[in-house]
């Protein structure tokens, strides 16, 4: 039995990696400005070697400008978002939170809505908000240290109440802003789009996800641990503070540079890693890959259906709430996830 | 080769729960815990594992002080079997075994086939055959409290603290888990549990600690320590330890009950 759920794993995990790839090419050929596989083949080739140009200016321009960095950004934060919300789960010990349980996104909002409201352009919007995620995700964590208490329920009360504080602040900065550009301009932003991003933006998003997701990966099996009773943990040879603050501070940077890049899009980080562990079972082995590969398909397709879809882009927030929502429900009423959180 | 507590003192804030405990585990033996409610006996357990690092006293494994020790060494010379609880999440009962097989990695470790081969035969050791892909969170409270036993076999330390074993097991588990936890000191385990139940302590220890109101009232074989006076003192009631078969087991009835029944 053992060697079949390797196998199945295995067989998932081939699936999955098989599919985004494809959806990473149709994702680079489809747009309002179609580009055949061998026009982007060339394309990336004439920056390795010299060939001989034979498509139009127009094409590089819009495949290194706007394809590509909104392609990768989807991926990478599809990615992202669903690791950090497994690994929120875990830590907390609840299938049911998601990775702005402890002020990550609120600290973003906040910053976000700052940037705007001072005339920051669009880097400095995102550099804003993640030192906000930042902050404020430090600040839960310190405030939970003074409460002394059982550590995990620390973490939600402090997150909980440093979260209020910080949507207070939008709320306010939200009131101050000039309600003809910079109050839509922030609403734009709280409702999340790949629109715009920059090969730049790309670049440093690919950095700082992948030091946040290097150590997870490491990590992956003991994390299971952290699941368990903190005592129990420690007894099986565990540090346990140490190995949370870790799982802590990568968790918070994926998902502060995913807020940083895309704004908020909410739901992935809770319902996909639900979906894995319903495919691959519970050991963060296994659900870590699993959530990983199937979060960055999830927001390839949803991205696509954000920009193809209609003439006008829809936030791609608005799109994974009403597709997330209802399946979450689905998830909740099924049977199996019932007695298999 | 022995656990060795001298005169072990702690205190919540004012309140002292442990008042001078002092006491020698024998290597290869079933030692049972007694003691009513609040007389300190999870406390002793959390003292001993270091889940309360802040007490007076020196609790010693073969000589070495476990509170100088690391969570890694000491886990490989000490392992605690908590009550079985239903997890918020379903692992199999594999992957709960294999979780106490870390203690001898490196930080970015994952089981290898040696360690799967140790977690399957603890399982098999405990009588869970083909219990390896089963959801832990699915099966009965009598075998989630066996994975948790081969979890801690799997953990290769040779001292098991039980907090409580058989609290809420039917009664034929109850035998079935002592009895398996029984035959383990004869493969050099040495275990130290808790129980509310004095039978449980007739039938299978070696030693029985008598813990009253933080400190030691009596240490030995359980159909000396356990007399009527003794089981009277601790719990407030009167109780009688009465022989039955000829002496070859005692049991205890609570006279007190009956009289004002």
């Amino acid at each position: 039995m053992e060697t079949q759920s390797r196998n199945n794993y295995r067989t998932i995990i081939l699936a999955l990696t098989v599919s985004l790839t494809a959806l990473f090419l149709i994702s680079l050929v489809l747009g309002r400005y179609p580009l055949t596989l061998s026009e982007i083949g060339r394309l990336i080739l004439s920056k390795i070697t010299d060939i001989e140009q034979t498509w139009p200016d127009s094409a590089e321009a819009i495949f290194f400008n706007v394809r590509l960095p909104r392609v990768g950004l989807a991926v990478l934060v599809g990615a992202a978002l669903s690791v950090s919300g497994a690994a929120y789960q875990g830590m907390f010990r609840n299938p049911l939170v998601s990775s702005d349980i402890v002020g990550a996104s609120s600290g973003a909002a906040f910053g976000a809505a700052l940037g705007i409201l001072l005339g920051a352009g669009g880097s400095m919007i995102s550099m804003s908000a993640f030192l906000f995620s930042s902050l404020s995700v430090a600040l839960v964590y310190m405030i939970s240290r003074i409460l002394r208490q059982n550590q995990v329920l620390g973490l939600v009360l402090s997150g909980i109440m440093i979260g209020s504080i910080f949507n207070a602040g939008t709320s306010f900065l939200k009131l101050m802003a000039d309600p003809n550009d910079q109050l839509p301009q922030i609403t734009f932003w709280l409702m999340g789009s790949l629109n715009g991003k920059t090969l730049e933006e790309l670049f440093y998003g690919a950095i700082l996800i992948l030091i946040g997701l290097l150590p997870l990966m490491g990590l992956r099996w003991k994390m299971n641990l952290l699941t368990m009773d903190e005592k129990e943990a420690q007894a099986m040879g565990v540090a346990v503070g140490p190995l949370r603050l870790i799982v802590i501070v990568c968790a918070t940077l994926l998902t502060a540079t995913s807020i940083a890049v895309s704004g908020m899009i909410g739901w992935v980080s809770l319902v996909i890693p639900h979906f894995s562990r319903l495919l691959v079972g519970s050991d963060f082995r296994r659900l870590l890959p699993a959530s990983m590969l199937m979060g960055s398909c999830f927001l390839l397709i949803v991205d696509n259906i954000s920009r193809l879809a209609f003439t006008a882009e829809i936030p791609l927030g608005i799109i994974t709430s009403l597709v997330g929502a209802p399946f979450y429900l689905y998830l909740l009423l099924s049977r199996r996830s019932r007695m298999n959180l | 080769m022995s656990l060795e507590i001298n005169d072990l003192h702690f205190s919540y804030g004012e309140r002292e729960v442990l008042d001078g405990v002092s006491f020698k585990l024998k290597e290869g033996s079933l030692v049972c815990l007694l003691g009513a409610n609040g007389s300190g006996k999870s406390t002793l357990f959390s003292c001993i594992l270091q889940f309360l690092p802040k007490y007076d006293g020196s609790i010693k494994l073969n000589g070495a002080d476990l509170s100088s020790l690391s969570t890694k060494e000491r886990a490989k010379l000490i392992a605690y079997i908590p009550q079985s609880h239903i997890p918020v999440f379903n692992f199999t009962c594999l992957e709960v075994v294999l979780m106490a097989t870390q203690s001898n990695g490196s930080i970015f470790y994952i089981p290898d086939e040696a360690a799967q081969e140790a977690a399957r035969d603890a399982l098999y050791r405990v009588g869970l055959e083909g219990f390896e892909e089963r959801g832990y969170a699915r099966i009965s409270g009598g075998e989630r409290q066996l994975v948790l036993i081969a979890r801690a076999l799997a953990q290769g330390s040779k001292y098991l603290i039980m907090d409580e074993p058989t609290s809420s097991l039917d009664y034929g588990n109850q035998m079935r888990i002592l009895s398996m936890v029984r035959k383990l000191t004869d493969d050099g385990y040495t275990v130290f549990l808790s129980t509310h139940h004095p039978d449980q302590a007739l039938l299978f220890s070696d030693e029985v600690i008598l813990l009253h109101e933080g400190h030691i009232m009596s240490q030995g074989r359980a159909d000396e320590v356990l007399s009527s006076e003794n089981l009277s003192l601790i719990y407030g009631l009167d109780v009688e330890v009465v022989p039955l078969m000829g002496g070859k087991m005692f049991t205890c009835i609570p006279t007190q009950v009956l009289k004002e029944s």
